[in-house]
């Protein structure tokens, strides 16, 4: 044929398919691509796991703020509870207990030093408590908010790559441009698809994080009052 | 506890990642089968041959009194102006033969005929050349062929009630200005009229056959010019129609025109393309004197093979 210029352009392609516009891609977009797509993945198994592990958390303070305003005594419900491994509230008073058993056991009288003892326990124990509530979450933030730009970068660098293949072809036709514009946009739907979930979650779930460590404060709190009264009626 | 949610999540995730293959990949597929579309062969069709034909048809008119000899012969010319349709072809050609042996007359009719529209040359020409021209469809004679041959097809008619009265040379006279007259109404009934194209191409394809040859040698010089688009599986892809003016020195007059491209990816580069190829290649040499011919010229650009 004459006149017909071969050009190492991107090959048209008959029709588009994800698989297609994947294998063509330029490998950094195909990096980017891949990258999101890893990242999409990884955070939403976060969210899965987070939402998983908060409805447990605030089923477990409900059922022991009800047995711990049932009546029961301290003693009997410490040793209920000791023998397994806590968590969330439950910790909490264990940790605190524990502290307050073993001054009592070793003789201490200072009331001072035994306040203080408890409320430092108190506060390890929670701050280890919404630590293990909030690990990860940082994972979604930066997601959401890396996500599109990563994406953005991986359109950036196709859409280069297609006008360069005008520039080699003298061809200015949507045909030559379209499978590498269509590429390029690829990556930044992922980008906004692994982002947009990772942010409304990280919203939701850090929030409800917040939530459970001012419940568990508050447990805490009622409970250092409740051993500080202990306390004064034993010292006297 | 958090590989639960890393198994659900990945699962979750090849599961959207199949049924986006599967969709993802099929809508496009759809859109692209609406889009094709059949183009058929377009010939070029001359404005002014299309008068000259009017004219013999209104002197056809006259002559014969019988109503439906003459609505057969009308037929045929109106069926010039679009002729198009491919089954006609063969009854129109026997009569060229006929008018070109038994009329004198009719070799004057026409040449006074093109005369009043057509360039000072051709006129010169074609009384002295005609006759040899009617009995050999030539394309090297083309130049004075098409005038002649175009009004062949139409004169069908005209000739044969003639034959007998060609005696009366004032009846002849009287027949042209009425044909002068008439072709003013003919023409304006004509023009909406081209439902009957099917016919028109039977008549046309005698006087086409000589335009043809040239306009495919035009052709070729421009499809070598023509840069057809890469990646096309099927020749409809890229087959394009672009309609163009010359000028009498065989330059292109003015932008040409993309008539229809194909809703194919290609179509528009290589429509794009097919006008490029027509203002590159420019100037054409072409018969000055068959002008009327090829100032307006539509070609049909396929791939070859």
């Amino acid at each position: 044929m004459d006149g017909v210029t071969e050009t190492a352009l991107v090959s048209p392609v008959s029709h588009l398919s994800l698989i297609s516009l994947f294998l063509e891609a330029d490998i950094v977009v195909k990096a980017v691509i891949i990258g999101l797509l890893l990242a999409s993945v990884w955070s939403w198994a976060i969210i899965i796991d987070k939402a998983i592990l908060y409805s447990k958390m605030r089923k477990q303070m409900d059922r022991f703020e009800k047995t711990f305003w049932s009546g029961q005594s301290l003693e009997e419900l410490y040793r209920s509870l000791s023998g397994r491994t806590p968590q969330g509230m439950a910790s909490v008073f264990v940790a605190a207990m524990r502290e307050w058993k073993r001054s009592f056991e070793a003789g201490a009288r200072s009331q001072f030093g035994l306040q203080s003892r408890i409320d430092k326990v108190l506060d390890v124990t929670i701050s280890r408590e919404t630590g293990r509530l909030e690990s990860r979450l940082l994972f979604l933030a930066t997601v959401g908010s890396a996500g599109p730009f990563v994406g953005l970068f991986g359109t950036v660098w196709g859409i280069m790559n297609s006008f360069q293949s005008i520039a080699a072809s003298n061809n200015t036709s949507l045909a030559v441009v379209a499978p590498g514009i269509a590429e390029a946009l690829l990556a930044t739907a992922l980008g906004l698809l692994a982002a947009i979930p990772a942010v409304v979650a990280y919203n939701k779930l850090s929030a409800e994080a917040g939530k459970i460590g001012g419940r568990l404060e508050g447990f805490a709190d009622e409970f250092s009052a409740i051993l500080s009264r202990q306390a004064d009626e034993r010292g006297e | 506890m958090w590989r639960t949610g890393l198994l659900i999540s990945a699962a979750v995730h090849l599961v959207l990642l199949g049924w986006g293959l599967i969709t993802f990949s099929t809508s496009p597929l759809d859109a692209s089968d609406i889009e094709t579309l059949p183009v058929e062969f377009v010939e070029v069709t001359d404005l002014t041959e299309l008068d000259l034909g009017k004219e013999s048809a209104d002197t056809a008119e006259t002559p014969s009194p019988n109503d439906p000899t003459e609505k057969t012969a009308e037929t045929p010319p109106q069926t010039d102006q679009a002729g198009e349709d491919d089954p006609a072809p063969p009854p129109p050609p026997p009569p060229p033969p006929q008018e070109s042996a038994s009329p004198a007359d009719a070799p004057e009719a026409e040449a006074e005929a093109p005369a009043a529209e057509a360039p000072p040359e051709a006129i010169a020409e074609t009384p002295s050349e005609e006759p040899p021209p009617v009995t050999e469809p030539s394309p090297p004679q083309a130049a004075v062929a098409p005038p002649s041959p175009r009004l062949r097809p139409d004169r069908p008619a005209p000739p044969t009630p003639p034959a007998p009265e060609t005696p009366e040379a004032s009846d002849f006279n009287a027949e042209k200005i009425a044909a002068l007259i008439d072709r003013t109404n003919t023409g304006a009934a004509q023009a909406p009229s081209e439902a009957q194209a099917s016919l028109g191409v039977a008549t046309g394809r005698p006087d086409a056959r000589m335009t043809e040859s040239e306009i495919d040698a035009l052709r070729s010089q421009i499809q070598n010019c023509w840069v057809i688009p890469t990646g096309w599986t099927n020749p409809r892809e890229v087959s394009v129609t672009i309609r163009f003016g010359l000028n009498r020195d065989g330059t292109v007059a003015g932008m040409p025109e993309v008539v229809e491209f194909p809703a194919s990816q290609y179509g528009q580069v290589s429509a794009d393309n097919a006008i490029r190829a027509v203002l590159q290649c420019g100037p054409y040499a072409l018969p000055a004197a068959k002008y009327d011919q090829w100032s307006v010229v539509q070609l049909r650009f396929t791939p070859p093979g």
